[in-house]
């Protein structure tokens, strides 16, 4: 670990209110939840109980074979993927892992529905009564040219960007892994890859055009040994701490893109 | 034998928290464009199922055979079934592949399998040498006392 000023520190940014925004700049969402492995679910055919309990939401059903990307590595897994109509929520059971996902994503209160749901269909399958890691990771573009970020994007990240300090680049990219009261997070903030959420641009790459760069803001917030109980708390307790570094992370133009909170309307 | 200690739920948590993984990973994102350009799965990372190999019997063989029992009883499927996940993972431990999660499964099964299929702990040990010694004891009497009516 890097010594901070203070060692032992967690992530100190200003908490930020509830919000719900009329538009958002989420490409995508995901809650991944990882449980002891279970080979059985390595199987052709999706689990039963589970298939019947998704099938009102998640009338789809494809099995897939998909390059997993863990952060430590990319590795080939099967899974099963169930799909909600006109294919915009996404549940993916692996032999280790049940996520859900989305890249239509409103708002956390609607999330967490699905997630809870997710969960009390999957907790006859899964075979356990805690979750090795629950995760819960946003990936969001901005709306802007990547070669003009000043006010989109907090300037104690980018001032140097910004300032053409370091010119023309082919990419750009900063990662941060830490701790939080409740688990740890890695914040990436980088000219990200718009045609594949998550990834680095890389202006090298003959394959990829000037077009395909985005600003993307890249958070993953999880907390370790998670009793399934306390799935839906720590939820909760993982967005919150996000929210707060996602509003940290904007500058005044992103946050006039969003719009006002109809949360403060109501109030 | 199970050659794994005993372990409790609160050991499981402790164990994993010495992982190697602690802070290194991040929400996985599934990358479908990626995996489309390798089409049909090549290989599996999983060892294959064992495969046994099936005579075809002749019916005098069949007649000489004893019956099997059509049904193992749910217990004994439970630890079949335990005992087999249980060796996947330990081959898995052995090979260095595996994951967290693996262990964790790892742990679980070996607490089910005690409870299922209990191993002699060393009271039972104990009690055993001690009926032995018993025995022993009184073979020993039965063989004196034969003597002493073989002299009279």
């Amino acid at each position: 670990m890097v010594p901070s000023p203070q060692p032992g520190a967690v992530l100190n940014v200003p908490p930020a209110p509830p919000a719900h925004y009329a538009r958002n700049f989420i490409r995508l969402a995901v809650c991944e939840l990882r449980f002891p492995t279970l080979f059985e679910l390595d199987g052709a055919a999706p689990p039963v109980a589970l298939s019947k309990a998704l099938r009102k939401e998640y009338p789809t059903y494809e099995t897939l074979k998909l390059l997993v990307n863990t952060g430590g590595g990319n590795v080939m897994a099967d899974a099963h993927g169930f799909r909600s109509k006109k294919n915009r929520w996404t549940v993916v059971l692996r032999s280790s892992a049940l996520a859900l996902e989305t890249s239509h994503y409103d708002s956390f209160a609607d999330f967490e529905v699905r997630v809870e749901k997710m969960i009390d269909a999957a907790r006859s399958t899964i075979d356990t009564d805690f979750f090795t890691r629950v995760g819960l990771r946003y990936i969001n573009h901005l709306p802007c040219k990547t070669s003009d970020l000043d006010g989109w994007v907090n300037p104690e990240l980018v001032q140097p960007l910004t300032a053409g300090v370091f010119g023309d680049v082919a990419q750009h990219f900063l990662r941060v892994r830490g701790t939080t009261d409740v688990g740890g997070y890695t914040f990436t903030h980088a000219i990200g890859d718009s045609r594949v959420p998550g990834a680095i641009f890389d202006g090298t790459n003959a394959d990829t055009k000037p077009s395909d760069a985005v600003y993307m803001i890249d958070l993953d917030f999880f907390r370790e040994e998670v009793a399934v109980g306390d799935a839906m708390t720590t939820l909760r307790q993982l967005h919150e701490r996000e929210f707060a570094l996602f509003d940290w992370s904007l500058g005044p133009k992103a946050k006039e893109h969003l719009g006002n909170s109809d949360l403060e309307a109501k109030k | 034998m199970l050659d794994t200690p005993l372990v409790s739920s609160q050991e499981i948590a402790q164990r994993l928290r010495s992982s190697d993984r602690r802070g290194h990973e991040q929400t996985a994102v599934v990358d479908r464009t990626g995996a489309s350009s390798y089409g049909t799965l090549i290989f599996s990372q999983r060892a294959a199922p064992a495969v046994t190999l099936d005579i075809t019997g002749t019916l005098a063989e069949a007649r000489e055979q004893p019956a099997r029992p059509e049904q193992r009883s749910a217990d004994e499927q439970a630890v079949a079934s335990a005992r087999d996940a249980r060796l996947q993972l330990v081959a898995l431990k052995y090979e260095g592949r595996a994951s967290t999660e693996d262990m964790a499964r790892l742990h679980i099964l070996t607490l089910r399998l005690r409870k299922l299929a209990p191993r002699v702990d060393a009271e039972a040990l104990s009690n055993l040498e001690q009926a032995v010694g018993s025995i022993e004891r009184v073979a020993e009497n039965l063989a004196e006392i034969d003597r002493e009516l073989d002299a009279l």
